[in-house]
Parts: structure tokens; sequence; C-alpha cells
């Protein structure tokens, strides 16, 4: 018993950086910067918790701790802290404690740590639904009363992915007789005879996984969840969620395989060229910051789950690896978020950067490095998740699929030379305001931390591969 | 010590220096340049002592240098040095370094010389790569400085510039990566550029991966499809350095050429060498005469700098291997040409513009030493016997007429235009008849850019007696 205690004190910490928010709110500090100190060090105690009790199991089989789920937990955590540096700058801006957001991210944390780490359908399943609703209460947030529209469209179409998710679930469940735990489920699924059925029952397992990472066509809410939440809440969508839910459909990717490999590969394959076509389009059609974003993920995204496509060990790494450098590049991109202001507005549109490198020279240099790097050029990190896919592609002789990959990437690579267009040689049409030299501070961390990536990136890379590699142990 | 790679290294610590120099308002240029001459004698006293340790009586590569980067894939990066290479570097090195000298007074000097020195830590690593990974990341990252510059210092065009030199650089970077990484994953190991022809590949892949080789380089190149980008760049440049930097572009495509395609290219892709050939000769032509009937002179310069460049393509596609060399003295010698006469128009249109004056005719008669020094590099540019560009180029024809007399005819008539070019202009800015009055003796260069022009003649005399000078 004791035992099972210490070993999810991580999440234990989370929930009493929950109640230390509140008390901080019942003492009537109001700052937003404590809130976040406050959260930012529960969730480092947490991290550290999960390190210090990476491998100690405990729940039986609910829960499988091992170096790959640490990888994602990790990655996804840090990814909060560093979003926890800026948000309070937001908040304050409009005077705000950001308290309800703060109890609402360490939940969240909560929750992704949990789905990264089930090994059980059911947990995955709950879990997922109290992600649900935590991501609306996320959406909700919105301090200039506009219109709840969008929270109330997420709330629909969520729970309609979810309810189908859950048929689904209860058809699995049925047929393997209750054992929900990954490998009894894969065992189970092996010795049935192929049917359509039950390989609809798998994609539909994997349906709130696919709208999650918004791959099309379950993009409905792709959009709207970054461009009409506040700046911090989009961040959230846009790179802490897909983190996590990569992470976990990797390891579910796993029970399947086996036996449905080859059609859903086939499955993969269709829905990733899909979001490779869609997300360039939209890319190049779209003039809001976050909207341009969004799409350049469902792009990036569509070809990570190509090479999940692949189901080769070397494919998978090469998606993590892939999906790794886009995630530094998109992170440091929405850091760029935070020190874009004209009068105390954050700014998202395209427009509303015009002449931006005439006053804003450092800032415009950050943002023209995370761009390059999201087009694969040489000598950013981009270009090691390039060189890795292009070489599995061709390895697995995937030539049409990597041709279509180059083609829609030059009309990427086009939406972001409108924006550094606008960025360099448009003329200034707001007064944009000084820039936080933290802000700054951090936007060029993340820059270099792009290019020292690409420099020298042997250690990290195998750090990562033996972690990673545990999945397949 | 591992030479190569500081010979790649010095310039990019030299752009961080210039990155973080004092920006004062008023030393802000001469604190920079500084920084970015000292650097180019730093680094040409590097490229100096990598080519001591040359053999030059040995061909290949030598002086390897072997660097782990990448297990998953497993990728080494190989540096290593020809005598040719070094050649080309020393050339290169030596422009920017008169070029350095030469910058006076410029807009936003931190972004022209970091951007600067970024694309010279580039270019040398593109020269030294001796494998095929390594040789498209420089190939490939050159664009970026590239990128900024036009960004920066672009002519009125300069958005749909941008547009179109991104793209086009960005769908040659993709075709050398995919030609490379189909190569890559036949060995499953990287290898070097002069094994690359070994490999072999199926019936279509061959021909996949060596038209995407070809296209990527070509893109580099103004030849026809990807002329426009170049000339659109190129010919509204005002600033003297990033013009020099834009006539660059082209030799990163010829020196991709010139690394595969004499030994590495196969049979049955070498047969289609004529095409590439008539394709050369025809934009040659197309450009010598679009040099002649324009007025700017920096067009002309542009015309003239294209068409080496091309002579220099048609002598690697030449089914014969040893004009190497002969290519490399040329080349070294026409890039500090096109440098010092970038640099004199430059000086002539600065002095026009504050002089408020409408032409340059007769404008050379105020300008005794800039007079000089305009007349002697036109006349080394276009063949005066006292450089290598004149022997070696004789050479390249020769074997040009040798090969194809048509074809040779061609390219004389092409070098003929553009010589006329220049010399036409050269005779209207001397001409004192048709000179403004108001212009003044104060119009000239100053002592030490006239005694730099003479340095760079005296290197260029050096090398016609003994081309291989700087292996002591």
């Amino acid at each position: 018993m004791l035992a099972e205690i210490i070993y999810n004190l991580p999440e234990i910490a989370l929930l009493i950086g929950i109640l230390h928010i509140g008390f901080l709110y019942i003492f009537g500090d109001d700052k937003a910067k404590s809130y976040a100190a406050v959260t930012r060090f529960w969730l480092l105690i947490s991290v550290f918790l999960e390190i210090l009790f990476y491998n100690k199991n405990s729940y039986g089989d609910f829960i499988k701790k091992d170096a790959y789920s640490l990888l994602f937990i990790l990655w996804s955590d840090i990814c909060i802290y560093i979003m926890l540096i800026f948000s309070p700058g937001w908040f304050s801006g409009l005077k705000r404690i950001g308290g309800r957001y703060n109890i609402l991210l360490l939940l969240a944390a909560g929750c992704l740590n949990i789905m990264i780490k089930a090994n059980d359908l059911t947990l995955l399943l709950v879990g997922g639904c109290a992600l649900l609703i935590i991501n609306d209460a996320l959406i909700r947030i919105n301090y200039e009363k506009a219109s709840t529209e969008p929270a109330k469209r997420y709330l629909v179409i969520s729970c309609s992915i979810f309810a189908l998710a859950f048929v689904c679930f209860v058809y699995l469940w049925y047929m393997a007789q209750g054992q929900t735990e990954y490998v009894s489920l894969a065992n189970v699924i092996s010795e049935q005879n192929k049917s359509l059925t039950i390989f609809m029952g798998i994609m539909g397992i994997l349906m709130p996984l696919f709208y999650a990472l918004s791959i099309v066509p379950f993009h409905m809410m792709a959009e709207e969840k970054t461009s009409k939440s506040i700046l911090p809440v989009a961040q959230y969508f846009a790179t802490i969620m897909p983190i996590a839910c990569w992470g976990v459909f990797i390891r579910i990717n796993q029970i399947f395989i086996p036996t449905y490999g080859t059609e859903m590969a086939f499955a993969y394959k269709i829905l990733a060229l899909i979001s490779v076509i869609f997300g360039a389009i939209g890319a190049s059609a779209r003039i809001n910051l976050h909207r341009i974003f969004t799409y350049t993920t469902m792009y990036h995204f569509g070809v990570v789950l190509l090479l999940f496509s692949l189901f080769t060990q070397e494919a998978e790494f090469t998606a993590f690896i892939y999906l790794f450098v886009y995630m530094i590049a998109l992170d440091s991109t929405y850091m760029i978020f935070y020190s874009i202001k004209s009068h105390g507005e954050y700014l998202s549109s395209v427009t509303s950067l015009s002449g931006l490198a005439k006053s804003r020279p450092y800032t415009s240099g950050a943002l023209l490095v995370g761009l390059f790097s999201m087009i694969g050029l040489p000598p950013l990190a981009g270009f090691l998740g390039q060189l890795n896919v292009v070489y599995e592609l061709i390895r697995n002789e995937q030539y049409i699929s990597l041709g279509f990959i180059l083609v829609f990437m030059l009309l990427l690579a086009k939406a972001f030379l409108n924006i550094i267009k606008t960025i360099y040689f448009d003329q200034k049409i707001k007064l944009f305001d000084t820039e936080n030299k933290y802000v700054l501070l951090y936007t060029w961390f993340g820059g270099i931390a792009i290019l020292v990536l690409m420099f020298n990136p042997y250690h990290i890379i195998e750090t990562m591969k033996d972690m990673f590699y545990v999945l397949f142990l | 010590m591992n030479i190569l790679l500081l010979l790649i290294l010095i310039p990019l610590l030299g752009a961080c220096f210039t990155i973080w120099a004092r920006d004062d308002k008023h030393y802000s240029v001469e604190n920079i340049r500084n920084v970015s001459v000292w650097v180019m004698l730093t680094e040409l006293g590097a490229i100096l002592y990598a080519s001591s340790l040359l053999n030059v009586e040995k061909t290949g590569i030598q002086l390897v240098e072997k660097y782990h980067w990448l297990d998953f894939p497993e990728v080494d990066v190989l540096l290593g040095a020809d005598t040719f290479a070094m050649l080309l570097l020393l050339g290169i090195n030596i422009s920017f370094l008169i070029s350095n000298m030469f910058l006076v007074q410029t807009d936003r000097p931190k972004t022209l010389l970091s951007s600067e020195l970024i694309f010279i830590c580039l270019l040398n690593g593109y020269i030294l790569a001796a494998d095929i990974i390594s040789f498209y990341i420089f190939f490939a990252a050159a664009g970026i400085p590239l990128i900024i510059l036009v960004s920066a210092y672009g002519g009125l065009r300069k958005k749909n510039a941008l547009v179109r030199f991104s793209i086009y650089n960005l769908v040659g970077a993709l075709l050398l990566l995919t030609a490379i990484m189909i190569i890559y994953s036949y060995k499953s190991n990287n290898i070097p550029l002069n094994m690359a022809g070994n490999v072999n590949l199926k019936d279509y892949t061959e021909y996949l991966v060596w038209l995407s080789i070809f296209f990527a380089f070509i893109s580099r190149m103004p030849i026809w499809p990807f002329h426009y980008w170049i000339s659109s760049i190129n010919a509204t440049q005002r600033n003297p350095l990033v013009f020099f930097i834009g006539t660059l572009i082209p030799l990163i495509g010829l020196y991709g050429f010139m690394r595969f395609w004499p030994n590495t290219v196969p049979q049955t892709i070498a047969v289609y060498a004529p095409v590439f050939e008539v394709i050369s000769v025809i934009t040659m032509l197309v450009i010598a005469l679009t040099g002649l009937s324009h007025k700017d002179f920096r067009y002309k310069l542009f015309a003239y700098a294209t068409i080496y460049y091309l002579l220099y393509l048609i002598g690697v596609f030449l089914p014969t291997g040893s004009l190497k060399m002969n290519i490399g003295y040329s080349l070294f010698t026409s890039i500090i040409i096109i440098t010092v006469l970038s640099f004199l128009i430059s000086h002539i249109e600065e002095e026009k513009r504050k002089q408020n004056l409408y032409h340059n005719n007769g404008i050379l008669c105020y300008m005794p030493r800039t007079s000089v020094c305009l007349s002697l590099f036109i006349l080394a540019g276009i063949g005066l016997p006292v450089t290598p560009l004149f022997w070696n180029n004789f050479i390249i024809i020769s074997e040009i007429l040798n090969y194809n007399l048509i074809l040779g005819i061609f390219v004389m008539a092409s070098i003929f235009i553009v010589a006329i070019t220049l010399l036409e202009e050269l005779y209207k800015m001397k001409d004192k008849s048709a000179a403004a009055k108001v212009c003044s003796i104060e119009m000239d260069l100053s002592k030490s850019e006239f005694m730099i022009s003479v340095g760079c003649l005296i290197i260029l005399f050096l090398s016609f007696i003994k081309p291989l000078w700087f292996v002591f």
C-alpha cells in the first residue's frame, strides 16, 4: 500500500500543487507570477519523482512505467514548464491571476501522464474522458466575454467522438471477455479471425487520438482550438497535447500491428497523405498565424503518421525524431508570439507583423530560424528530421509518398515566405511594444537549441533512442 | 590539427563577433568592418597553411578529416581538399577580403557582414565537403544567408525575387536531398563524393538520381529555365558586396557539376552531355546579347560573370578530364576580377549620384586612378595576356573547338560579344567629349583603394607566372 502511494507521488505532487494554488487564492495573492511559480515548482517536483520512480509500477497491469513513458512525460512536462514561464506575462497584461488556468494545467498534466503510462484500454478511456472535460474548461477561459460557440462545438464534437470510441471499446471488451490490458488484448485479437468489425473497432479506439492530433478528416476543431482560445491555451493545444497524444498513440499502436498491420498501414497512409495535402494548402491559404501553424502541424503530423504506416522500429523512431525537432521549432515559434504585442494586444494576423524586422530584428531573426527549421533547411534541427524521413521512405521504396511530401513542402514553404515577406518588406502599420527581455532571452534560447541540436545531435538522439526502444522490448 | 574544420569555423566565429560587435552610431561600420577584415586575414593565413600541407603532385582528395555526426542513419562527415578546391577557396577568400577592405559605408552593416561571413563559412564547407551528406548540407544551407541578403538589400522587385529565389533554392535542395539519400540507401552508409557514381543503381533509379542531381545544380545557375531569378536579384543590386555574393551563386552550381560530373557520372547519363552543352551555349549567347543591349554597367558585369561560368560548365561537360585545373586557374582569376570591377562600378555610381549626373560618359577623365584600374581589370577580364585567365581560357576554348567546331564558334561569339560590351562601356566612360562639365577630380579612388586594386593585379600577375604560387 505504502509502496503504491510512493510510486504515485508524481501525480500526488500535482494534486498538492492544486491545493497550494487554492491556498494562494484563499490568502488573497493577486500576482499571476506567484501562481505560475507555484505551478512550476510542483511540476518540477512531479518530474523529479517521475524520474526517481520511472520503472516502479503500481496498480497491477493498469500502469506500465518505463523509459519510454518517462521520455514522453519529461518532454510534455518540460513544454508545460516553458509555457508557465511565459503565461504569467499574458495574464498580468489583463490584470488576471490565471489561477483557473494553472489548476487546469496541473490537472491536464496529471491526466496526460496517466494516459502515457496507461497499460489498459479502460484506464486510457477514463483518462481521455477526464482530459476532455479539462480541455473544455481550458477553451472556456475567455476574458473578453466573447462567444462561447467554439467551446460548445468542441464539447459536442469531442463527446460524439468519445461516444463512438466508447462503443468500439465496449465491442472490443466484449470480444476480449473483459480483458482490456494491452498485451492480453493483443493476444485475443491475434487469436480471432480477421474481420472488418474488429478493424473498425480498432480504428474507433484510435479515432479520439486522431482527433486530438488533428489528422484529416478528424480535424474539425483543429483551427478553432488554437485560434479562438487565449494564447496560453492555444500553446497548450498546439504543443503539449500532441506530444502526449503521440506518446499514447505509439504505444497503443503496438497492440494491433501483428494482426492488422497491413490494413492499418493502408488506412494510415491515406489519412497521412490527406493530412499532408490539407495541411500545406490550408497553411498557404490562411492569414492568422495560429491557423497557419495549425495547418503546418497538420502537414507534419501527416508525415509522422506516414512513417507509422511503415510499421518498422526504425520508421517509428524516425517519426519520433521528426516529431521532436518539429515540436522544438513550433514551441520556439509560440514563444515568439508572446513578444509580438502592440498596445498590450498580442498580435496574431500575418498583416499585423508588417515591418516587424525593422523595429524588432532579434524577434524576427528568431522567427526566421523557427520557420526555416520547420521546412527542414540545414543547418537547423529540422533538417535532422527531414533527412531521416527521406531516408526511411526511400529505404521502404515509398517514392510516391515521398514525392507528395516534397511537393507539398514547397507549398508550405510558400506560406512561410509570405510571413517572411510581410515581416521584412511591408511597411510598418503598428507600433510594437517593447520586448520583454526574458521572453527574448528564452526565444533565442529556443533558436540556439535548434542550431545546437543540429551540430551535435549524437548524444541526445542516442539517449532518446535507448528510451524509445524500450517500447519494443 | 583539424585545419579544414578550422577553415569553416573561422568565418562562423567572425560572424558571431560581428553580430555582437559594439553598435555605436558613429563607429559601427568601422568596428564591424575591422572585425570582418581581420577574420578574413586569419582565414587566408589558415588557407595558406593548409595549402602548404598539400602535395600538388597527387591527384584526389587530401588532408581528409572525419567526424562522427549521427548513428541513425549512420553518418560520418568527411572533409577533404585537393589542389583545385584549395585554389578556389583561396580565390573566394581573397575576393571577400578585398570586398571588406573596399567597403566604406553601408546600410545595416551588421546584417551585411554577418551574413557575408556566414555565407563564406558555408561556401568553404561546400568546397571542402568530401561526402554526399555534408555536401548537401552546405549546398542547401548556403541559401539562407542569401535569402537574408536579398531581403535586406534587394532592389525594387525584391519581394518577388525573394519568393522565386527561395522556391528555386528549395526545389534544388530537395532534388539533391532525394538523390543523395537514394545513393545513401544503396550503400546504407555515407559515401565519399567521388564514389557516388560507383553505386549500381537500377535503370530508372539511375535516371531519377542523376537528373535530380543535374537539376539541383542547374537551379543555382542562370541556365534556362532557371535563368531569370539570378538576374532579377543581381541586376537591381546596388550594394557591391551583395552583388558579388550574388555572382557566386552560379559558382555553387558549377562546383557541384565539377565534383559530380567528370569522374562520377555513369556512362548512361554522360551520353546526354551534348544536350546540356547546347542549352548552355544558347543561354550564353542570349545573355551576351542581353548584356550588349542593356544600359546598366552592373548588368553587363553580371552577363560577363555568367558567360564565364557557362564556359567553364561546358568545359566540365566535355568528355575530357584534363581541364579541371585550367578551369580552376581561370575561375580564381575571374572571381578576383569580378570583385574589383564590382567595387569600381559601385564607386563610379556613387560619385555619379553625388554629382547628380545622369550618365557615365567621360566620367573616368576626372578619375585617373579609377580609370587605370578599370581599364586594366576590364582588359584582364577579356583576356589580356598577363593573367591566368588568358592562357587557361585559351586551352578550354581550344578543347571545345576540338570537340565540336560549331559549339566552339558559338562560345567564342558569346565571349567576343561580352568583351565588346565591356569595352564599349569603358570607351564611353573615357570619352571626354561627352563628359559632364560639373565633374571634379576629388571623385577619384582613394590611395588605399588604388593600392588594393594594384595589389590584386600583382596577385593576378603572380598567378600568371606561377599558378600555384601559394603552395610552398
